[in-house]
């Protein structure tokens, strides 16, 4: 058992009161010395500031990232963790690098070829579908019910290319010409037995 | 009455006009003196309780009760022995809420194992600044590696002495002697940083 009976400091004690301190926050003194270090620390003022340099020591150290164990006896017991914690973690980078690279070489490729179908109209042209009978008459019949609803009247008889806007005469001059699109032309001069 | 005696009762005078002055006359200490104590002592303060409570909400709950005593009673104290006082009167409250809350020292968490007690992001709770956190990086870094092999064994991997002993294959009694030797050489390099080790 430690003896502080005498107000003893490091200067007198065996063991420095660093060691004491430490063994006393890492709970490793027995219950009696736990005691002894108590009472010094009621009386001794060098035991109470050591007690708090100590417990700052520890912070530190539990603060800081210590570097890899040098010594040669420990080598072989520590230093295969560190190894292939860092092999993996250099493998896992190169691994996301090239799957990056692939990545961005795809999403280039992609880009470019799908901006080279749009310069081309003729490609894209080809690339559409031939329209049907089928589908002329249900367009043409979409764009009957269209007007109707709207007051639109769509003239088919003579190949008038107007559309009077019979309820806003303000809004538009009479007779205003519009722009048709293709697909409307060719839906109107389909001839009249395959409308109906 | 004579010169030596006028002279004389001027400086009694004069001295308890001082002791009126810093300690006001019941024993009550001015704040202004509690905000430069806590200013020059807290964060030790704070590290001793930590020591002893290893709890954040008992060491502020102490921490308190301290600088409340201060402004009561600090008067009473002296001047050069005012840390002393303040750290005595922290220890005595820190045992009593061991006592009175029923706390016993084998429930404290061992400060070694832990690292919540440090971690906190409250700058008033800190229990150390960056520049010291970088002197015992450096510290460490200066050990001898049959030391540093020791302290890294035990604070960040936990292992007990006994296991490192058998892990190192050396008798227990050069593990000890090693974390000894080198809490001490960290002590002393931490309190004089340009000292060699």
């Amino acid at each position: 058992m430690i003896d502080f009976s005498d107000n003893s400091t490091p200067a007198n004690s065996s063991d420095p009161l660093e060691w004491l301190a430490f063994q006393y926050l890492s709970n490793e003194l027995s219950e009696q010395d736990a005691l002894a270090f108590e009472s010094l620390l009621a009386r001794n003022q060098e035991a109470r500031e050591t007690l708090a340099a100590s417990v700052q020591l520890i912070a530190g150290l539990k603060s800081i990232e210590p570097l890899p164990v040098l010594n040669p006896q420990t080598a072989a017991a520590t230093q295969p963790a560190f190894k292939s914690r860092s092999m993996l973690s250099s493998r896992t980078q190169r691994w996301a690098l090239a799957s990056c690279t692939v990545a961005l070489l795809l999403a280039v490729t992609s880009f470019l070829l799908t901006e080279s179908t749009f310069r081309n109209p003729a490609d894209f042209q080809t690339a559409q579908n031939e329209p049907s009978q089928d589908d002329l008459k249900h367009l043409l019949n979409l764009w009957s019910e269209s007007a109707d609803d709207s007051s639109f009247t769509v003239s088919l008889n003579s190949g008038i290319e107007h559309i009077d806007l019979i309820d806003q005469p303000n809004v538009l001059a009479e007779n205003q010409t519009l722009e048709i699109p293709d697909w409307l032309y060719t839906a109107v001069s389909l001839p009249e037995e395959s409308v109906n | 009455m004579s010169r030596a005696s006028l002279l004389l009762k001027a400086v009694v005078l004069l001295f308890e006009r001082e002791q009126i002055l810093a300690t006001g006359n019941d024993g009550k200490l001015d704040p202004e003196i509690v905000h430069q104590l806590f200013e020059t002592h807290a964060t030790d303060l704070r590290a001793f309780l930590t020591g002893l409570l290893r709890d954040h909400d008992l060491v502020d709950e102490i921490l308190q009760l301290t600088f409340s005593k201060a402004l009561q009673s600090g008067g009473q104290s002296k001047e050069e022995t005012r840390k002393g006082w303040l750290f005595r009167v922290a220890y005595h409250e820190a045992m009593a809420l061991l006592r009175r809350n029923k706390i016993h020292r084998k429930s404290l968490s061992n400060l070694c194992h832990t690292t919540s007690v440090y971690w906190t992001e409250a700058p008033d709770q800190r229990l150390l600044e960056h520049e010291n956190i970088e002197q015992i990086r450096l510290a460490l870094n200066n050990l001898p590696e049959s030391q540093q092999a020791v302290v890294i064994a035990r604070i960040y991997q936990n292992k007990t002495f006994n296991e490192i002993a058998q892990e190192f294959g050396l008798p227990l009694g050069t593990v000890l002697t090693r974390m000894r030797l080198a809490i001490k050489t960290l002590s002393r390099q931490i309190d004089n940083p340009s000292e060699d080790h």
